[in-house]
């Protein structure tokens, strides 16, 4: 009984200490947001006072506030898009049994790998030749297809724990094949699509290198590629680099928790062999 | 109900509905890659202007008579296959111990959740967190280092020896949650029984973990690894904020080489020899690691 309460007391220790350390830089960081602009980064670990200063500073400042819009506007739509497409074709793949089902699947699976890099080279030149060079066009269009990969199987599973009898019964109660999606599987579907709906918002809120490659106009630059180039500069404000950050950071982290129970299925599916 | 008539042909509804789907990846999937290899073979020269005539392989000589191409392919070895290994192993490492049953249920929750913050955290973000971390005036660590014994230099993005480790470290910092996730949920869908016979036939903890939870893992493993492999293998985002390749080019990995190639000299037809490239190395790294999988 006794080396079972040692084996605990260890098991708490170690796990804690991890976590911690995971935890801490961020925690640092959060901290740090509130220094005051006389209090220096290098003479102490911790802000000496703590203001709010910072935060009415990025808050005030119109420019900051622009690229996030622009990152909301952006990530919205690729989302939306992505979830508008994701939906339909899980739906197909879900209810109907046809030829190049499974292939297609696989294939969808296959593509969680395709390199951002390639998408962004090939759609650069088209982009510049088309004329849609600095515009959200090719930063939602590059979003949802790194995205639609995840929310295609995701929504799969989705649709998949709804029952068929369900929507058969709807059908025998007169409704048509469209009806009975709009009026009892999609609203069935609803929590579950809104947790894939969010989880593209994030990875497309994230999203760095599309940010940076389609986008050369400073009112249109997306929050993160803001961020990044402000780290470039020669001198930095720490401090409200690090508050830009965590305004960033912290609502995305809050959506994260929320959903993150309903997206493991899909981002764990074709992990485990079936 | 399976069928929908068009145009009085019968087709099968599932057509229909996967279509938005198939067409989207077709455009923004195929096509780019399809692209990106024509470019390889048909590009010469500066800018999106494309004259197209077959120049053979002229572009894929040009990336290879780069003094650094070997180095600079060997660096990305390094970066995506340490970092897949520290990936799979520190997640699983964590799985197995934010699973074990004598720990309190509540406890477990809230550093699952804590673990899993940093992947909801922008590349962006975590690059700018780790340098001020790490910086050589400012950081924290440096700071403590400082008060301990003055002479030493806390530099280790500056540094060519170190500057690599870095960033696979800030790397796994940031991806490590998501294979602990996809681990956790496995081992939480093996069944206990196992685990009870094996106990009753007086198997330790070790043996549990070497004979029953790792072969049942073991094609989730490989797929998780192949898929980080090829992630990171084509990956610049932090590497590009934290150093952009680095002191002296001891970062610079194939992806930061074909991006600064391509959105720095506009040489998009070298840039896609080197995607293609890397894309080479993906499939041989997908085909050695499938045939390893059971076939069930």
């Amino acid at each position: 009984m006794k080396s079972k309460t040692i084996k605990r007391i260890a098991l708490y220790t170690i796990a804690t200490l991890i976590v911690a350390v995971l935890f801490t830089p961020y925690l640092w960081m959060l901290i740090n947001t509130f220094r005051g602009s006389g209090d220096t980064f290098a003479s102490s670990i911790f802000p000496q006072k703590f203001t709010l200063e910072n935060y009415i500073k990025v808050f005030s400042d119109s420019s900051s506030m622009r690229s996030i819009g622009n990152s909301v506007l952006c990530s919205f739509s690729a989302a939306l898009l992505t979830e508008v497409i994701a939906v339909t074709t899980a739906y197909g793949f879900s209810r109907f049994e046809f030829k190049g089902r499974s292939f297609l699947m696989s294939i969808f699976m296959c593509l969680r790998t395709f390199p951002a890099l390639l998408l962004a080279i090939a759609l650069f030149v088209w982009v510049v030749k088309l004329g849609l060079y600095d515009s959200f066009v090719p930063i939602i269009l590059a979003n949802t297809m790194l995205n639609l990969p995840f929310a295609v199987w995701n929504s799969i599973s989705v649709i998949d724990s709804i029952p068929v009898q369900v929507e058969e019964s709807g059908m025998v109660d007169g409704l048509t094949r469209m009806g009975t999606i709009f009026r009892i599987s999609l609203p069935m579907a609803l929590p579950g699509l809104v947790a894939t709906f969010t989880y593209v918002f994030i990875m497309a809120w994230n999203e760095y290198l599309f940010a940076i490659t389609f986008i050369s106009s400073t009112s249109k630059q997306l929050i993160t590629a803001k961020i990044a180039s402000t780290i470039g500069q020669f001198s930095v404000d720490y401090a409200s680099l690090l508050t830009t950050s965590v305004i960033a950071s912290v609502p995305i982290i809050i959506l994260f928790i929320f959903i993150q129970k309903s997206i493991i299925s899909g981002l764990t599916s074709g992990g485990v062999k079936e | 109900m399976q069928d929908i008539r068009i145009f009085g042909k019968k087709i099968n509804a599932g057509y229909l509905f996967s279509s938005p789907g198939v067409l989207f990846f077709m455009i923004m999937a195929v096509y780019p890659a399809a692209f990106v290899i024509y470019l390889a073979f048909f590009s010469s020269g500066k800018g999106i202007a494309i004259d197209p005539s077959f120049i053979g392989l002229e572009n894929f000589i040009k990336v290879f008579s780069n003094t650094r191409f070997w180095q600079i392919t060997g660096q990305s070895f390094v970066y995506a296959g340490v970092v897949m290994l520290l990936n799979l192993s520190v997640g699983l490492a964590l799985a197995v111990l934010l699973n074990q049953k004598c720990l309190n249920i509540r406890y477990l929750r809230v550093t699952r959740t804590i673990v899993l913050v940093s992947w909801a955290l922008s590349p962006t973000v975590v690059a700018v967190m780790a340098k001020v971390m790490l910086h050589p005036q400012i950081g924290p660590i440096a700071q403590i280092l400082q008060k301990l014994c003055s002479s030493i230099v806390f530099d280790p993005l500056g540094s060519t020896k170190t500057a690599l480790l870095t960033i696979i470290l800030t790397n796994v910092y940031m991806y490590m949650p998501f294979y602990f996730l996809s681990l956790l949920a496995s081992l939480q869908a093996i069944n206990e029984n196992l685990y009870e016979a094996a106990i009753i036939d007086g198997a330790n903890g070790r043996q549990q973990f070497f004979r029953i939870t790792l072969p049942i893992l073991k094609n989730n493993l490989l797929t998780l690894m192949l898929f980080n492999f090829c992630a990171t293998f084509t990956y610049m985002d932090l590497t590009w904020i934290m150093t952009e390749g680095g002191p002296l080019y001891s970062t610079e990995v194939l992806a930061t080489y074909a991006y600064r190639t391509a959105f720095n000299s506009y040489q998009f037809g070298q840039a896609s020899a080197i995607g293609v490239i890397m894309f080479l190395v993906a499939v041989v790294f997908s085909v050695v690691v499938l045939r390893r999988m059971n076939k069930e």
